[in-house]
């Protein structure tokens, strides 16, 4: 079966290039959903049931921090990876503490993409 | 506690760097420095991000309308003429996201990294005030590409 993941970018062209990098990490067949902002997607994470999100951390309306918060604070335990263009320490420790799995630094690659999905096993 | 006087600013080379690995990651063609860039006019588009922390100020992309449009095209793997100028915008923003968030990584934390602004259609910058730090002048397909770190309160014009 098909994985579905949800891209959240306030930026439309960075949602492109993440799903054209899913598509090269060998993700082709991924079942994809964009959401431009945290509010966005929160409610694709807690009405759709996709498997995996991928997310901004500096979005308009809701950040991606604040994302992931609401989406575990309704028990929805959905793997949840920040791809964003800062990863100082106190971010990673941010991120794994409010429950996100990975966190991939922009500019990346297709591998960056691959071994993170790799390991969550979903 | 760093000040704003005694902060890393990131060099001419360190902006370089960090255009290298974005330009390869996202956009088609090698962006070298320009051997005559600081006699280049300032670029007519441009995006920017303020970084407030320890260090306060703002990093800032530049070029002209024509390589802007030529940016967006490869990052949205389309033909320039198909590019709309809000995908223009979106495409510099995100450019300016990209480096500042990578620029912010050489700066004292904690530091908090705005969303972009974009001046599809400007002569000048306006951050009254702030003060140039550091300045790149490269070249991409032949047009000036500037990148520059600006310190200053005042150059906390973004969004």
């Amino acid at each position: 079966m098909s994985l579905k993941i949800v891209v959240a970018d306030d930026s439309a062209v960075m949602r492109k290039i993440v799903v054209r990098t899913l598509r090269q990490a060998g993700y082709g067949d991924a079942l994809i959903a964009e959401a431009a902002d945290g509010a966005e997607l929160v409610d694709i994470a807690l009405n759709d049931g996709p498997d995996i999100c991928l997310s901004d951390w500096n979005m308009p309306v809701m950040t991606g921090i604040e994302a992931l918060r609401a989406i575990r604070a309704q028990g929805v335990n959905v793997p949840f990876i920040f791809v964003t263009s800062e990863s100082s320490d106190a971010m990673r420790e941010t991120a794994e503490t409010a429950g996100a799995q990975a966190l991939i630094v922009k500019p990346f690659t297709a591998d960056a993409f691959a071994d993170a999905i790799n390991a969550l096993a979903v | 506690m760093s000040t704003q006087t005694d902060a890393y600013v990131p060099t001419a080379q360190d902006l370089t760097s960090i255009a290298e690995l974005v330009w390869s990651s996202y956009v088609d063609g090698e962006i070298v420095p320009d051997p005559a860039g600081e006699a280049q006019a300032f670029p007519a588009v441009i995006a920017h991000v303020s970084i407030s922390g320890p260090w306060n100020g703002a990093v800032l992309i530049g070029c002209d309308p024509a390589a802007s449009r030529g940016i967006a095209a490869a990052m949205f793997a389309m033909e320039p003429e198909e590019v709309s100028d809000e995908e223009v915008g979106d495409a510099f923003g995100e450019m300016a996201n990209i480096i500042g968030g990578n620029v912010k990584a050489l700066m004292p934390e904690p530091s908090a990294l705005s969303l972009p602004s974009v001046a599809l259609d400007t002569r000048g910058l306006q951050l009254p005030g702030a003060v140039m730090k550091s300045r790149a002048d490269l070249l991409w397909n032949g047009a000036p590409v500037h990148i520059s770190v600006w310190e200053g309160q005042s150059a906390h014009g973004g969004n």
